[in-house]
């Protein structure tokens, strides 16, 4: 028949461009915020804060020998990392040096002293002179000797004093150390946390300073960089894992089933068309295919199996292919219609990264689904060398047996009723990235002594000055708040980069050389002091009313300011973090930053906490609307409620079941549970139909392949919840579970034609 | 400094053999044996920058092995303890703590004075050339830094005592500024 014949030649064609779309031409994507669930909280917000200054900051420890041998290693690292132009900035708590020109230069301009009025007036003048007489006599006199000439009112160790950082950290040898013993240092990279190659190279790089400065040196280093990295790198290996393991898991089982190596071979042709299709559907839909989704889409190398599987068995007794396929077309429709709506329903959860998921298997099944039915036989006009036998029949199975099988479930699904399940509330359980990252930086930030972070205001501008103008703006009013036992502290980056506009102000206040002449006069009468000591001070002076302000991107370079100029990022604006510390009562900070003009509060806990309850909500919203729509789709293709609620029964008994287990054994549930327990459904459904539609006339064959089919499709979800991505593992363990079950109840539940009355 | 040598060295040569003189090995036990000790000071500075001497006065206060503190009575009083690579300062009923490997130069000048205190001469001649001169009742010790960074900024050290006690404590500075402390001991070990 011609349309057949051209069926053939259009299925390559169409497999050829599925491949070269989704494989070949779309980029793999590795950004793990795709599946983050909804948190119902501002995500230009939480976009700055995730490529934010503080995404590209690392924390480094070295380990391995005496502290203060660490210390000295320290040093030597942040040397050779301030040389390696991969790196903004690097720091561990050296002590200032403490001749820094262009500060020392600036001094007058940076410093906040002279923002009073007050200042630069003989009173004020005389008062720091006597101050540093008192030094003088102190074992500080030779600390404030030199300075003395030059800068006698401290202007210079002012402006050091707001440099130093951070707060709360313990130091071995001045130099900055976690409580465990190692040094630690603080790295800045200038690539984008999500720039994945150019981060990998940084800590290559970094691996390799270590080494050169000492080989027997331990070091590791957290940060976003550092995640970002190592996820992708458990992606790739995961994906390799799982696709191997599931394809020797289905060639093995299809030996093993058919007693023939031809069904494997001929196995293989929808299964390839099903994952080529998925790939090129999410690559059209989205752009890019992301990496959990091709780890991911390796189940679908033992749930499209299904449709093949079916064929297989129930060609026997010199029966062609066609004819096979013919006798069981329209229950492999329905039950693929059933799957693909149970993986749509992935894309009703909220969460972009799952609707990816649900848009690759659901059009890798219904590729697959359509291949097996309508290409499969024509390629294999000879038949397909199919030899199944079943070792027993489950409608021979002891009725004790299949009873208590149903009566375990029927307890189990009653079990969340009396214990109620638990919801994770931990926002690392949700996230993508591997467990054994997020353990460490943990530890780390405790071998920091270190509070949580994650409570940071965001000032706003149009560019940089307009973003240090507010800052200083915004200083009284937080002066205000710590005033009031609101907040303990605040850093704010206009305390170290003065606005051009405050540079410029205190320059206007700097007196004419007469008029400074004229104060140091009066102030140093009486004092000791020699007489031309201060000509220095009146030169410094003098130039420090002709300087250019400094702007932040004169001091890109600069070892201690390049850290706080890049603070300041340009996305689509400029924004400068200013971290709080101690914050007393939310909702009055919350109110407080609320009067504030172009300044944002970004409250990490609590987002974390909205997006808990968020994904709770949307969970249970998209499963209920996900079973429905099974349902309807069951009864529109039966055609009969009655025989849809057979069909139903065992899965949704499965379901429970699933639940049950979950709530006696206290495991906590997320979001990513009970969507898998939609995608559960419309598989489990499959089996039950084939039993319902050929379970008279055809026993063997659909009890063969049913078993063929769950084993397969528990096989590889198993293998999926051994992963170290929490989310895969989620699905994985929901699904095997429930697979397993439904099987189970499906075979308990199945008798010859014998409807049950109730 | 030589010239300065030779009529001792004569002296010692024409005096009785018994009046040797004293050596460091025999000052060091002397020092390392006191376990407390507390002294007024009056501390004079003759600074470069100034037309007229700086002078303070109070208590100072040792315990082996690197305790010591600086309580200043005149003219402003405060407080500077050194225990170990922690140095707290009291000033003006402010509180300050710092650790001394933050502020090398305070360190070093600190450390000095400690090893003297406690006979730590292996410390010290890490740091200084000694040499030894007077006898038992007598003794002007004279350090002189061998390298940078101390070199830089420090010209010599004397420091002259009567055995176990120390009377004057003086640095010289390069460029010529001087501090001399006069101490004058209050009580030791078991008396204080």
């Amino acid at each position: 028949m011609p349309r057949r014949r051209l069926l053939i030649p259009l299925w390559l064609l169409l497999s050829a461009a599925a491949v070269w779309v989704g494989f070949l031409r779309a980029p793999l994507d590795t950004d793990m915020a795709a599946f983050l669930p909804p948190s119902g909280f501002d995500d230009r917000l939480l976009e700055q804060v995730r490529s934010g200054p503080a995404s590209r900051t690392l924390i480094v420890l070295l380990g391995g020998a005496a502290p203060e041998a660490l210390a000295r290693a320290g040093d030597q690292l942040v040397a050779a990392l301030l040389a390696d132009p991969r790196f903004e900035w690097a720091g561990n708590g050296a002590a200032l040096p403490p001749d820094d020109p262009l500060l020392f230069r600036y001094r007058y301009l940076l410093s906040p002293a002279l923002d009073a009025p007050q200042h630069l007036q003989a009173p004020w003048l005389r008062r720091e002179l006597e101050q540093r007489l008192d030094e003088l006599a102190s074992p500080f006199g030779m600390v404030t000797k030199p300075w003395l000439a030059a800068d006698p009112t401290g202007e210079y160790r002012r402006v050091l004093g707001q440099l130093a950082r951070p707060e709360g950290l313990n130091s071995v040898a001045g130099r900055w150390a976690s409580g465990d013993g190692r040094a630690l240092l603080l790295i800045r990279t200038r690539a984008g946390a999500l720039d994945l190659d150019a981060q990998q190279a940084a800590l290559a790089a970094l691996g390799a300073a270590v080494g050169r400065v000492d080989h027997r040196l331990e070091w590791q280093a957290v940060g976003p960089g550092v995640f970002a990295v190592e996820s992708r790198e458990v992606i790739r290996g995961e994906t390799r894992a799982l696709t191997l393991a599931a394809t020797l898991l289905v060639a093995l089982l299809l030996r093993l089933g058919y007693r023939s190596w031809t069904p494997m071979w001929a196995a293989a042709v929808p299964v390839a068309t099903a994952v080529a299709a998925g790939a090129a559907a999410t690559a059209l839909l989205f752009g890019t295919v992301h990496g959990i989704t091709v780890a991911f889409g390796a189940t679908l190398i033992g749930v499209s199996l299904d449709y093949p599987v079916h064929l297989f068995s129930h060609q026997r007794g010199g029966r062609s292919l066609q004819q096979a396929a013919w006798t069981i077309g329209r229950t492999l429709g329905l039950g693929a219609l059933t799957t693909v709506l149970g993986y749509l329903s992935l894309t009703w959860a909220g969460v972009a990264g799952l609707a990816q998921l649900g848009i690759f298997a659901a059009a890798g099944l219904a590729a697959a689904a359509v291949t097996t039915r309508l290409v499969l036989p024509g390629l294999l006009a000879k038949g397909c060398d199919a030899n199944p036998r079943l070792p027993v029949r489950p409608w021979q199975l002891p009725a004790p047996l299949r009873r208590g099988v149903i009566a375990v479930a029927v307890t189990l699904a009653a079990a969340p009723l009396v214990v109620p399940p638990t919801w994770q509330d931990d926002p690392a359980a949700l996230s993508p990235v591997p467990r054994h990252l997020l353990a460490l930086e943990r530890s780390v930030r405790s071998a920091l002594g270190a509070a949580e972070p994650g409570s940071a205001l965001y000032v706003h501008g149009e560019d940089a000055q307009a973003v240090l103008e507010r800052s200083e703006a915004l200083r009284p009013r937080l002066e205000q708040l710590v005033a009031d036992g609101q907040l303990a502290g605040f850093r704010l980056i206009s305390d170290r980069i003065p606005s051009v506009r405050t540079q410029l102000a205190r320059q206007a206040q700097l007196p004419s050389d007469p008029a400074l002449r004229q104060i140091l006069a009066e102030a140093t009468v009486g004092l000791p002091f020699r007489a031309d000591l201060f000509e220095p001070y009146l030169e410094a002076v003098a130039v420090a009313r002709t300087l250019a302000p400094l702007t932040p991107a004169d001091l890109g370079d600069h070892p201690l300011l390049a850290g706080e100029a890049g603070l300041l990022q340009q996305h689509t604006a400029w924004s400068a973090q200013v971290p709080l510390i101690g914050i007393a009562d939310r909702e009055t900070l919350r109110r407080a930053v609320a009067e504030m003009e172009g300044v944002d509060w970004v409250d990490l806990r609590q987002a974390a906490r909205a997006s808990a309850e968020a994904s709770r909500i949307a969970a249970i919203e998209a499963l209920g609307a996900g079973l429905m729509v099974i349902a309807l789709a069951l009864i529109a293709g039966l055609g009969s409620l009655p025989l849809a609620l057979r069909v139903l029964m065992p899965v949704g008994l499965a379901l429970g079941t699933v639940l049950g287990v979950f709530a006696l054994l206290s495991l906590p549930l997320t979001l990513f549970h009970l969507i898998t327990l939609v995608l559960v459904a419309g598989i489990a459904i499959d089996y039950t139909l084939f039993f319902l539609r050929h379970g008279s006339t055809e026993e063997g064959a659909t009890a063969h392949a049913v078993l063929l089919s769950a084993v397969s499709t528990i096989g590889v979800f198993g293998i999926l919840a051994t992963s170290e991505i929490p989310l895969l593992q989620a699905i994985g363990a929901t699904a095997a579970l429930g697979v397993a079950a439904a099987l189970l109840l499906t075979l308990a539940l199945a008798r010859r034609p014998d409807p049950w009355t109730h | 400094m030589s010239e300065r040598r030779l009529p001792l060295l004569l002296a010692l040569l024409l005096a009785p053999l018994p009046a040797l003189g004293f050596s460091l090995a025999e000052l060091q036990p002397l020092l390392a044996a006191v376990q407390r000790a507390e002294a007024q000071f009056v501390e004079e500075r003759h600074l470069a920058v100034l037309e007229v001497p700086l002078s303070s006065r109070g208590t100072l206060s040792y315990r082996a092995p690197d305790f010591l503190q600086k309580a200043v009575a005149a003219p402003q009083p405060g407080s500077f303890t050194v225990e170990g690579e922690r140095l707290t300062v009291e000033q003006a009923g402010e509180r300050r703590v710092l650790d001394l490997a933050a502020a090398p130069q305070l360190k070093v000048f600190t450390e000095s004075f400690r090893a003297v205190l406690a006979g730590d001469f292996d410390s010290l001649d890490r740091l200084y050339r000694l040499s030894l001169e007077g006898e038992r009742d007598r003794w002007i010790l004279r350090l002189q830094p061998r390298a940078a960074p101390l070199s830089r900024f420090i010209e010599e050290v004397t420091v002259a005592g009567s055995g176990a006690e120390l009377q004057r404590f003086t640095v010289l500075e390069r460029g010529g500024d001087r501090s001399t402390m006069h101490l004058e001991p209050r009580c030791r070990d078991a008396d204080c």
